[in-house]
């Protein structure tokens, strides 16, 4: 009959998507890493030497890059630490990855990029100073239309993507919320500055956003927190094949 | 010894041992896709207990309270009655967490179920005379239990399925003529009623419970009086039933797989976290999450409303609003076309006898072809409503991966359907040729009964 | 009947399953008595119902008589004559209202008017629709304030900020929130500017006009808002023109108007229905 054919493939589902739905990282969307540029030697002028090119040797801009007057030391601080500059091409929206600079390189060029103009300065955070529900309500309504409410990071139209906070530490947040889209250069996140947090809101929303760092998960294996569509793969992909196997077994073929 | 006194004790009572008699040696067919009806009904089961022991716990009620419990990132937050009583469930109540997890999980094995054993019907021929009537009774079985799913998962009132419930006020609104009083007699007001979540609540717990059950029992009388279809094979005929008795060996095994049932709903609510509704933070007017989707057995409308293009019908100041396509269009023919198809067959094949015995899907290449390509259908608009998810994930424009999707739904059905046509037909026609050239006496040739 | 391997060691695995199930219940009332812990207790609900599931199919399949055994199917046809008693029966009780015509009408009005009377009730599960889908809380005059109920002044937005806003003294109210947005002031290319309030501040409502969901994501430097149920985008400096997805109307734009402290206060209502589309909604 043809049933026993059927006998093998549905083996074969329920094996392949246990193995796929059990190896998928632990958080759906983990930043992702390119391959680190090349570490800069000990040169006394980084700056002068990778990134006059695109925004002028006094940060003037060029037709390759943007001026860097008034982004502030924030965002020099946020884009050198996280990797996204210096860029591995113009054509793509920067992506975090290693930092291509030691922490003492980074220091002199923050703060050269930090005199030019009056832009956010590196702020001094304490998320423990926040308040953890005040925190999830002001994340609930402010970014987990972008973020998604459990963190990972969602599409936003037109090209862009809002990038997952797991894995993100705080000084990120703060400043990225400081400098907003423009200075991240994806363009597409609003700038959360103090009009419109004011400080204890502004360090609760810190403090949830750590907290998303390890959410309770007490239900179980948090499929990556994709919500209904992990539940939906669970189901189609292990639990509707491990039941027909049962039948299989319990069942005749014939 | 005491069995007899007992079985002596009722008859007296209700003359039910010739009954009792019939029914013990009474012989079910037993292939192992005849099960999935049988997982379906314990999966209703496994949620009527589960449920019950939920509702004693939730709280319908809209009225506002600031959350003292113990998950601390929500405490001091004021939240909806119904979502502080879904975290006191998940975290105060011992066994809370597994009864939710089990009782969010059955629905989707429900729905699943119900899904592959429609299929089953579907491609063996089984709503062919005289069993078109459990046919309707089936698929009034799964459209209410896909309601009840969506009334059951916006009850706690999270964010996340919260849009389910904008998105059922908006397809309700969008009905042509009857939308604005439809809505306003459903949720008692405008979309913000405080009364809904009672409603829905009601309809969730008891309406359609109660329409389920009732719907249960018909089917399963309608069985019982028409004794199950079977597959051919030697010793099977139209006039007979060949398979194990009830007592003890189906009653056995019937009860082996209830067990199994809930030994997968048990595993998946205890080890798979499912709906972590304290994550998902408690609903206001406001808040908007993203990704939105809805749960797996609604993927297809959900992807039905990404996909659809933006068109409106307006004139003289009526429109028919661009959802009403994807959100009530699609939904009411997919359940016209369920319901007439056994009608639409026979018609079709001028074939309007009994049918007790069962057809492979090579047998009828085009019905098999048809319903490979629905499934198809439904199937690419269940991964599209995963659309703004795979473009995070691959970094690609959202608005490619919804293009392709578009041309997905209107190619792959047609391509697969067709193929499958070409390669059940050849097989047929293989199988055909070796039999007449065989022996001239075979039980049950392909297309033929007896 | 069966012989050979399977059915001798049958009966120990079976035994053993019912063991192992026992077992899991007991260890379901360990970990509840312990206090509970959720992967525990669906381990061991798993094998409670597992062993029992596994020691009863095998009970079943491999030393239970299983047949094949054969059972006759009645025709479901009942014979002709049984038929047409069934039709004589009727006809015979028929006859009475054959015969007592006017009784049978005046028995069919009686139900026809109580069956509308029982939707009587029905109608009081809602109210009309009357002007509530046309009319938002916002008016003239009415100042704008965020979810904490702190009203806005209109120098305060930082170019990009996106801010969503509520009538004063009903941030809870669904369908008059808007969203405020500050755009860059050379990119705005159309919609109505808000009478008296800088071309620059905008507020659309946050009701997005395909299935109704919450329009909160917003990109300064496309200047389009966002929403993240299906993908519909809206040019905000456009007055909220849709340019992507399946939207087929624009967001309704609030008009503003600054008043004498600073604040932003609305200058009336949305000047068409918020939300989603709905049969009569070019007729007000």
């Amino acid at each position: 009959m043809f049933c026993r054919g059927l006998l093998y493939p549905v083996w074969a589902w329920f094996a392949l998507s246990s193995l796929l739905l059990a190896s998928s990282p632990a958080h759906a969307g983990t930043a992702t890493t390119n391959q680190s540029p090349q570490q800069a030697a000990q040169a006394p002028q980084p700056y002068l030497r990778d990134c006059a090119w695109c925004h002028g040797p006094a940060g003037e801009g060029t037709n390759r890059g943007p001026t860097l007057r008034d982004v502030g030391a924030a965002s020099a601080d946020f884009n050198l630490r996280t990797g996204r500059m210096p860029i591995d091409s113009a054509d793509e929206p920067p992506r975090r990855s290693e930092p291509a600079y030691s922490a003492g390189e980074i220091e002199q060029m923050v703060a050269f990029i930090g005199s030019l103009g009056s832009g956010p300065e590196i702020p001094s955070i304490d998320p423990q100073r926040g308040d953890l529900g005040l925190g999830a309500e002001l994340y609930r309504d402010n970014c987990a239309a972008c973020h998604s409410v459990t963190g990972v990071g969602g599409a936003v139209p037109q090209g862009n993507i809002a990038p997952t906070l797991v894995g993100v530490s705080s000084l990120d947040v703060a400043e990225a919320m400081l400098i907003g889209g423009e200075g991240t250069f994806t363009g597409s996140m609003p700038v959360f500055g103090p009009d419109v947090f004011d400080d204890h809101e502004f360090h609760s929303v810190l403090r949830y956003v750590e907290y998303l760092q390890s959410p309770e998960h007490r239900g179980g294996a948090p499929l990556g927190r994709t919500g209904p569509v992990g539940e939906g793969m669970v189901l189609l992909g292990m639990a509707l094949p491990a039941l027909l196997l049962f039948m299989f077994w319990a069942g005749s073929r014939k | 010894m005491i069995a007899r006194r007992v079985v002596r004790w009722l008859d007296d009572r209700l003359a039910a041992a010739p009954f009792a008699h019939t029914t013990l040696n009474r012989v079910f067919p037993d292939h192992f896709s005849f099960l999935l009806g049988e997982v379906a009904l314990y999966c209703f089961i496994v949620l009527l207990a589960t449920g019950t022991f939920l509702a004693m716990f939730f709280e319908p009620s809209v009225s506002e309270v600031v959350y003292q419990g113990s998950y601390e990132p929500l405490r001091g937050v004021t939240m909806s009655r119904a979502y502080a009583s879904v975290l006191d469930i998940s975290f105060e109540v011992r066994l809370g967490l597994l009864i939710r997890q089990m009782h969010h999980w059955a629905s989707l094995l429900f729905a699943g179920s119900i899904l592959l054993h429609l299929a089953r019907i579907f491609f063996t021929g089984a709503f062919r005379r005289p069993r078109e009537i459990n046919w309707l009774v089936g698929v009034g079985l799964l459209v209410l239990g896909l309601f009840n799913g969506w009334a059951g998962y916006l009850l706690p009132g999270d964010t996340l399925h919260g849009t389910g419930l904008r998105l059922g006020y908006a397809i309700a609104l969008s009905v042509p003529v009857i939308g604005p009083w439809l809505v306003f007699l459903l949720f008692g007001g405008e979309y913000q009623s405080p009364q809904i979540l009672s409603r829905l609540f009601v309809a969730h717990v008891y309406i359609v419970p109660l329409m389920i059950l009732g719907l249960i029992s018909v089917h399963m009388a309608i069985l019982w009086r028409q004794k199950h279809t079977q597959f051919r094979g030697p010793g099977r005929t139209q006039t007979n039933v060949v398979g194990e008795k009830m007592w003890p060996a189906y009653a056995a095994k019937a009860g082996g797989l209830f067990f199994a049932v809930v030994a997968v709903v048990g595993l998946l609510g205890g080890l798979v976290q499912i709906s972590p509704v304290w994550l998902y933070l408690p609903d206001t007017p406001a808040a908007v999450t993203s990704p939105a989707q809805p749960d797996w057995y609604f993927g297809w409308l959900d992807g039905a409303l990404r996909v659809f293009p933006a068109w409106e019908i307006q004139a003289f100041g009526f429109e028919i609003p661009a959802v009403f396509f994807p959100g009530v269009l699609l939904p009411t023919l997919s359940v016209l076309l369920l319901v007439m198809w056994p009608f639409l067959e026979a018609r079709f094949s001028k074939d309007t006898g009994p049918h007790h015995l069962l057809e492979r899907p090579r047998d009828r290449p085009l019905r098999s072809a048809i319903g490979v390509g629905l499934i198809t259908f439904y199937g690419v608009l269940l991964a599209a409503a995963g659309n703004d998810v795979y473009a995070r994930t691959f970094s690609v424009p959202v608005l490619q991966v919804t293009n392709v999707f578009r041309v997905l739904t209107l190619v792959l059905p047609v391509v697969i359907g067709f193929a499958t046509f070409r390669m059940l037909r050849s097989l047929r026609d293989r199988e055909i040729s070796r039999m007449s050239e065989g022996a001239v006496a075979v039980a049950g040739g392909a297309g033929s009964d007896d | 009947m069966k012989g050979g391997p399977a059915e001798e060691r049958a009966p120990r695995l079976i035994a053993l399953s019912f063991l192992v199930s026992a077992l899991g219940s007991a260890g379901l009332g360990i970990v509840y008595l312990a206090g509970g812990h959720t992967q525990a207790e669906g381990l061991m609900v798993g094998i409670a119902f597992g062993g029992l599931a596994f020691g009863l199919v095998a009970w079943s399949k491999y030393l239970m008589p299983n047949g094949p055994f054969v059972e006759e199917r009645d025709s479901l046809s009942s014979e002709d004559h049984e038929r047409e008693k069934v039709a004589a029966d009727f006809a015979r009780g028929g006859r009475q209202i054959g015969r007592r015509r006017f009784l049978g009408w005046s028995l069919a009005a009686a139900m026809g008017a109580l069956g509308v009377a029982m939707l009587f009730p029905v109608r009081s599960l809602g109210s009309r629709p009357g002007r509530d889908l046309f009319e938002t809380a916002w008016a003239d005059g009415i100042r704008l304030v965020t979810s904490d109920g702190e009203p806005v002044r209109a120098d305060e937005l930082a170019v990009g900020t996106l801010l969503s806003v509520f009538p004063e003294g009903r941030t809870n109210d669904a369908d008059a929130q808007a969203v405020l947005v500050r755009l860059r002031i050379d990119r705005r290319t159309g919609g109505r500017p808000g009478a008296q309030a800088p071309e620059e501040l905008v507020a659309y409502s946050k009701i997005c006009t395909h299935a109704g969901c919450l329009v909160g994501l917003y990109d300064p430097r496309s200047q389009n808002l966002l929403c993240p149920c299906h993908q519909g985008a809206f040019d905000a400096a456009d007055g909220a023109r849709p340019i992507a997805g399946p939207v087929t109307r624009r967001l309704p734009e609030l008009p503003l108007r600054v008043d004498g402290q600073g604040f932003l206060r609305a200058a009336g209502d949305f000047p068409e229905p918020v939300g989603v589309g709905f049969w009569n909604r070019g007729r007000s």
